[in-house]
């Protein structure tokens, strides 16, 4: 007998306020929609949940492939895609939940720090973000995880993001548990080290695990530019949920003054991208002109 | 003079410091057992070698003493927020200033009080004389000069001083010695024989110096010192009977001082931007803690949160007490002050009576406040748009302590895509673009190589040439740049662009390719 599906997600989402602890309707303080139907439907909490902390891999290959270096114990920078996600999730919980944006950063990546600009290309205002740096030294994991769980806590706080490589266990259970008493949101930033089971990051407490990386653009009306965003979203690990993965793009990067509504979409399931059919055209942006400034 | 360790039960050492000064060796400072001995400063060490062989000479150090002088300085913000310290280049010994106006009856009178100044200078291993008169001059004198009554210590009487100072010789005006030595061989001997002259006649001679400082020591004219830093409007104090020395004690009784501030903040409706813990430890060290807030407040848990996350790690304070439990000792704290070094208004705020979570604007305040105090205020940051088409200028950081300053600034939309990583410093990449004027069609960076698929561009950037050159842009701000954004065989996005057109360069110098950002 097929069970009716909204059924179903308002059981889900009951299960995950128990599992919170907290009680009550969802509403968005509890939850950050991805405003992808698809995506929010399969999450066990109708989007991310609040009051919890989410893991986010990059999946593109580091940056620097010094692996004996400080960079790969404390973090180093993380990879466009990756960053550009984090930035659209945190620009959609700015306008959904109202409250700034904190991010957290080492600060030996400030060689390759945040830019406003290009946050703001993803949706993320950056008048109502505060960016942290933590500086080197003995301590900084410590430190690091202390500042994301003072901002977990802070309750005016929208979403936290963290780039932290060292987490173990137990300070994993530490920020989930000060996302449970604030209401916050965190996502954690880290590098993928390996894709098979042995290599793979040890579990943590966070309640889902996703893996970025980048796909090839979007079409585009002249085939050698870059078209919209894409990434390859996997879902590696949802508390009450099933692994799965899907293709974003990311309508409408800004440059454009197109009234399409700024978010993320599903990949249109097109045999040839390279070739935008006439009927997609509509919802792409249209396209950009190469120009001389 | 600071005591040895461990010497303090013998008897006072003979012993001097001594210091090269023009072509010879002379002794910048000696104790009192070897002044009895004939020894004093200024004479050459061979003199004092002469007339006592066993002398036991040190290397003076007069960094080392302005260092001290200052931690003394410090030290006596125990008795009055205003001191400063006064250096030897008025001769005589180097001394501390404090003006005490107003202070004395909170430690029981003026004799009370410069009794406990030498007693606890004393213990912490400083011999001291003390003056205390109405005039700063006056009182330079009669701490070197005048007789010590109990406790070495000499107080003029209010309005004695003129009186008083009479009979002093003319050292105890700070003069220097060629002048001293002239009014040595007019016949002078004293301070009242001075005071006797005729004024036209003595500044012809010896020129306006010895008046000034005459009529400064009997108050006719102002001496105006500069303190050690400026006495603050909220400042309290407390004292404990018994020096503490646990942790929980200092914070609770830091607490304590915190209510008593914010109360009285409170009712004048200031908030403090600023405080200032001094923890005064009883062997002579001062330990300074700063909050910083991002917006005034009065409210003591979340400033004594502050507060208590520095005193935590306060470093362990050095010591030179030989054994540990005597370094402990030093270690307690006797005496703590908390300043509110910088207020502002603040108007008492309607709290909801629901309280609802969403409702507290101060709320993220207090984190910034939280995690400026622990990483420093200049790790916390809120972007500020500047008007500049330069990529890596248009972003500037500014501490998120000093307010919200992005309201109203430059809107951050750009006209053409960003990334939302910028590299610092751009980095050369070698890059294959076998047609000029086109995006290259690979780059190898950091150690790989990248195919390139598709590419935007160029997007033509000249550098700011009304800019004076600085050190920050010198190789940045050089030539023109055009930027192109990349895709490779992976999907990956870049923002590499050329410096240097192909026209304007010779043959031998290509264009160099760098990569400044990294894409979504």
């Amino acid at each position: 007998m097929p069970a009716d599906p909204q059924l179903l997600q308002r059981l889900r989402s009951r299960i995950a306020a128990i599992e919170r602890g907290g009680s009550g309707s969802p509403s968005t303080d509890d939850y950050l929609p991805l405003g992808v139907t698809e995506i929010d439907e399969h999450l066990p909490w109708g989007g991310l949940a609040a009051g919890a902390v989410h893991e986010i891999l990059d999946g593109d290959a580091p940056t620097s492939n010094s692996t004996s270096n400080s960079t790969t114990k404390i973090g180093g920078a993380l990879n466009g895609a990756v960053t550009a996600f984090a930035a659209a999730l945190a620009g959609k919980a700015q306008h959904t939940r109202a409250r700034p944006i904190v991010w957290i950063a080492p600060r030996i990546t400030a060689r390759e720090s945040l830019y406003a600009p290009g946050l703001a290309g993803f949706g993320l205002d950056p008048a109502d973000l505060i960016a942290v740096r933590v500086p080197p030294g003995g301590d900084f994991a410590a430190t690091a995880l202390w500042a994301m769980e003072e901002a977990l806590r802070a309750p005016t706080v929208g979403l936290v993001c963290a780039e932290i490589e060292a987490l173990d266990l137990t300070a994993s259970r530490r920020l989930q548990l000060a996302a449970e008493t604030g209401g916050g949101l965190g996502l954690l930033l880290r590098r993928d080290v390996g894709r098979d089971a042995r290599s793979a990051l040890p579990p943590t407490a966070c309640v889902s695990r996703w893996r970025i990386a980048a796909l090839p653009g979007g079409p585009s009306e002249y085939s050698n530019l870059p078209g919209t965003t894409r990434w390859q979203a996997e879902l590696l690990r949802a508390r009450g949920g099933r692994p799965r993965s899907w293709q974003l793009e990311w309508r409408n990067d800004g440059q454009d003054n197109s009234q399409t509504p700024r978010g993320f979409a599903l990949v249109p399931p097109l045999r040839d991208r390279s070739l935008p059919a006439p009927t997609e055209a509509t919802g792409e942006a249209p396209a950009r002109q190469r120009r001389t400034a | 003079m600071k005591r040895q360790p461990g010497n303090a039960a013998r008897p006072e050492p003979v012993l001097v410091m001594a210091m090269p000064e023009g072509g010879a060796v002379r002794l910048s400072a000696v104790t009192l057992a070897a002044q009895k001995a004939g020894l004093s400063p200024g004479q050459t060490l061979a003199d004092a070698r002469a007339l006592m062989p066993d002398v036991a000479v040190h290397d003076g150090d007069p960094d080392g003493d302005s260092v001290t002088l200052e931690r003394i300085s410090g030290w006596c913000g125990r008795y009055t927020p205003w001191t400063a310290p006064s250096g030897l280049e008025t001769g005589g010994a180097a001394g501390i200033w404090l003006d005490v106006s107003g202070c004395a009856h909170l430690f029981g009178g003026e004799a009370a009080m410069l009794d406990d100044l030498t007693t606890r200078l004393a213990a912490i291993g400083y011999t001291a004389r003390a003056g205390l008169t109405d005039t700063a001059g006056a009182a330079w004198a009669a701490a070197r000069f005048g007789k010590p009554g109990i406790a070495r210590c000499v107080i003029f009487p209010e309005g004695e001083h003129a009186a008083r100072l009479a009979p002093f010789p003319h050292a105890s005006l700070r003069l220097p010695p060629d002048i001293l030595d002239g009014l040595e061989r007019l016949g002078l001997r004293n301070i009242a024989d001075l005071a006797d002259l005729p004024r036209a006649g003595l500044a012809r001679r010896f020129g306006e110096l010895p008046a000034r400082r005459l009529d400064q020591a009997l108050g006719r004219v102002d001496e105006p010192i500069s303190p050690r830093a400026p006495a603050p409007v909220w400042r309290l104090r407390t004292a404990f009977a018994e020096a503490l020395g646990r942790e929980a004690h200092i914070a609770a009784a830091a607490r304590n001082l915190l209510e008593a501030l914010c109360n009285r903040l409170s009712r004048a409706e200031r908030g403090a931007r600023r405080l200032e813990l001094c923890l005064f430890r009883v062997g002579g060290r001062v330990d300074t803690i700063m909050a910083g807030t991002s917006r005034a407040s009065h409210d003591p848990d979340h400033l004594m949160r502050l507060l208590g996350e520095q005193l935590d790690r306060l470093p362990e304070p050095p010591t030179s007490a030989p054994d540990p439990l005597s370094a402990a000792a030093e270690a307690m704290v006797e005496t703590l002050t908390l300043a509110a070094v910088v207020t502002e208004p603040l108007r008492a705020v309607q709290t909801r009576l629901a309280g609802g979570r969403d409702d507290d604007p101060a709320a993220l305040e207090r984190l910034v406040d939280r995690l400026a105090g622990r990483l420093g205020s200049d790790n916390v940051m809120r972007f500020r748009a500047r008007d500049t088409h330069l990529p890596e200028r248009v972003q500037e950081g500014a501490s998120a302590l000093t307010g919200d300053p992005s309201k109203g600034a430059t809107p951050w939309q750009p006209p053409q895509p960003r990334p939302p990583r910028l590299l610092a410093r751009p980095e050369p990449v070698e890059a294959m673009a076998p047609v000029p004027d086109d995006p290259p069609v690979l780059f190898r960076w950091r150690g790989r190589t990248h195919r390139i698929t598709r590419a935007e561009g160029p997007e033509r950037i000249e550098p700011e040439w009304w800019r004076e050159p600085t050190a920050n842009n010198t190789t940045l701000d050089a030539d023109t740049r055009d930027y192109y954004r990349v895709e490779d065989t992976d999907g990956r996005r870049f923002w590499l662009y050329r410096e240097g057109l192909y026209d304007r360069n010779s043959a031998d110098t290509p264009p160099r390719w760098f990569l400044h950002g990294l894409f979504g």
